[in-house]
C-alpha cells in the first residue's frame, strides 16, 4: 500500500507544454488577418487630421473616394516642393483633376448606389482653407455634395491654437 | 511487415510560422480612423436663382482670419465662446434684437480665409455643430422626454424642423 503513494523520483522542473502556443498565436493572427485593410494607395504626403467631437462614424467604404491633402513627404519634395498638394488615389493632382476624377469614381460605383456617394477629404490641420475651398468649389460643380472631414475623435482644445 | 509505428508530425515550427504570418499582418494593418465631420454641400449656384435676402439680426457672423483669430459679429472672441453665442442665437426667439427672429430663420455664416488653417476651421465647425446639437437634444427631451438619438427617425425629424441646421459659408476671396 505504501508504495501506491510512494512518491516518484523528481526529475527537475518538468517543461511547460507549448503545444498551445501556435492556438493563440493563430487566433491573434485570424484578428489581424480580419482587421487589416490592404491600403491601395501609397501615402505620398503626410497630414495629420484635427481633432473633433461632433463626428460620424463613416461605415459603407465602398461608397467613399478619398481626397488627401498635405504636405509631400520627404521624398517627393524634391519635385513637387513643400507646399500644399492634393492625392487623388496614388498620384499627386492639380485642382482640375478633381472634376474628371469624381466622374471616373462615380462610374466606377453601381448605379443605385452613385447617389450616396461621399467623398473624404483627409487634410492636414495646418493645410490652408483656400485649397480646400478650392475642392469643396469643385465638387459642388460636379454634384458630389456628400462630404465628410475626416478628423480624429477628441476634444476641439487638442487642435493647440 | 512488421506495422511502423505512425509517426508523428513535429508541430513544433507551426508556431514560427504562425508569428511569421502575425508579424506580416501586424506591420500592415493600420487602424484606419474614419470618422468625420458629415456635411453637405449647397448645389451648384443657380444664375436665374435669386438669393433671398437674410435679415442682419438672423445671421450671426463667425470671421477668422489668416492667423487663425476669431470675430464673432465684429467683436474679438475665443473658440470656446462659439457655443453660448449660436445658442443664444437659435433658442433667441426675438427677445433679444441682435439676435435671431425665430430658430427656423436663424443662419450662422462662417467666413474665412485662403489662409485659415483647416484645424481652426474644424474646431469652428465642430463647435457650431455641438451647438445645435445641445439645443435639438434639449428640446428633444422637454417633447419627448427622450435625448435625440434614441427618438424615432420621425421625431428627429420634428425636432430638426423645429432647429434646422442652416450654415453657410462665404467663399474667400
Amino acid at each position: 500500500m505504501a508504495s501506491k503513494f510512494s512518491k516518484k523520483k523528481s526529475e527537475g522542473t518538468p517543461a511547460i507544454s507549448t503545444a498551445s502556443l501556435p492556438d493563440i498565436v493563430f487566433m491573434l493572427l485570424f484578428f489581424f488577418m480580419v482587421a487589416t485593410v490592404m491600403r491601395d494607395t501609397e501615402l505620398k504626403l503626410k497630414y495629420v487630421l484635427p481633432y473633433a467631437d461632433q463626428v460620424q462614424k463613416l461605415e459603407k467604404k465602398q461608397l467613399v473616394s478619398t481626397i488627401f491633402v498635405g504636405k509631400p513627404t520627404k521624398r517627393y519634395q524634391k519635385i513637387y516642393g513643400d507646399k500644399d498638394k492634393i492625392q487623388l488615389n496614388d498620384k499627386f493632382a492639380d485642382i482640375n483633376d478633381i472634376q474628371p476624377w469624381i466622374l471616373k469614381e462615380r462610374a466606377a460605383r453601381r448605379e443605385e448606389l452613385r447617389p450616396y456617394m461621399i467623398v473624404s477629404i483627409k487634410a492636414d490641420q495646418d493645410a490652408n482653407m483656400g485649397l480646400i475651398s478650392d475642392i469643396k468649389e469643385k465638387l459642388r460643380e460636379v454634384n458630389a455634395l456628400k462630404i465628410n472631414y475626416a478628423t480624429h475623435k477628441g476634444d476641439v482644445s487638442r487642435n493647440e491654437q | 511487415m512488421a506495422r511502423r509505428k505512425l509517426q508523428e508530425i513535429n508541430a513544433g515550427s507551426m508556431a514560427d510560422i504562425a508569428f511569421l504570418l502575425l508579424i506580416f499582418f501586424l506591420v500592415t494593418t493600420t487602424m484606419e480612423s474614419m470618422y468625420g465631420i458629415a456635411r453637405k454641400l449647397p448645389p451648384p449656384p443657380d444664375p436665374q436663382q435669386e438669393i433671398p435676402p437674410v435679415k442682419e439680426r438672423n445671421l450671426l457672423e463667425i470671421l477668422i482670419n489668416r492667423n487663425d483669430q476669431l470675430m464673432i459679429e465684429d467683436h474679438p472672441a475665443k473658440f470656446s465662446d462659439i457655443k453660448g453665442e449660436v445658442i443664444k442665437h437659435i433658442t433667441n426667439f426675438g427677445k433679444d434684437p441682435n439676435y435671431a427672429d425665430k430658430p427656423k430663420d436663424a443662419v450662422v455664416n462662417i467666413t474665412h480665409d485662403r489662409g485659415t488653417s483647416y484645424k481652426a476651421y474644424i474646431t469652428v465647425y465642430n463647435e457650431i455643430i455641438k451647438a445645435y446639437n445641445e439645443v435639438r437634444n434639449k428640446a428633444a427631451i422637454a417633447k419627448f422626454g427622450k435625448p435625440f438619438d434614441e427618438l424615432t427617425k420621425e421625431q428627429q425629424k420634428e425636432i430638426k424642423d423645429m432647429y434646422p441646421q442652416i450654415i453657410a459659408e462665404a467663399t474667400p476671396q
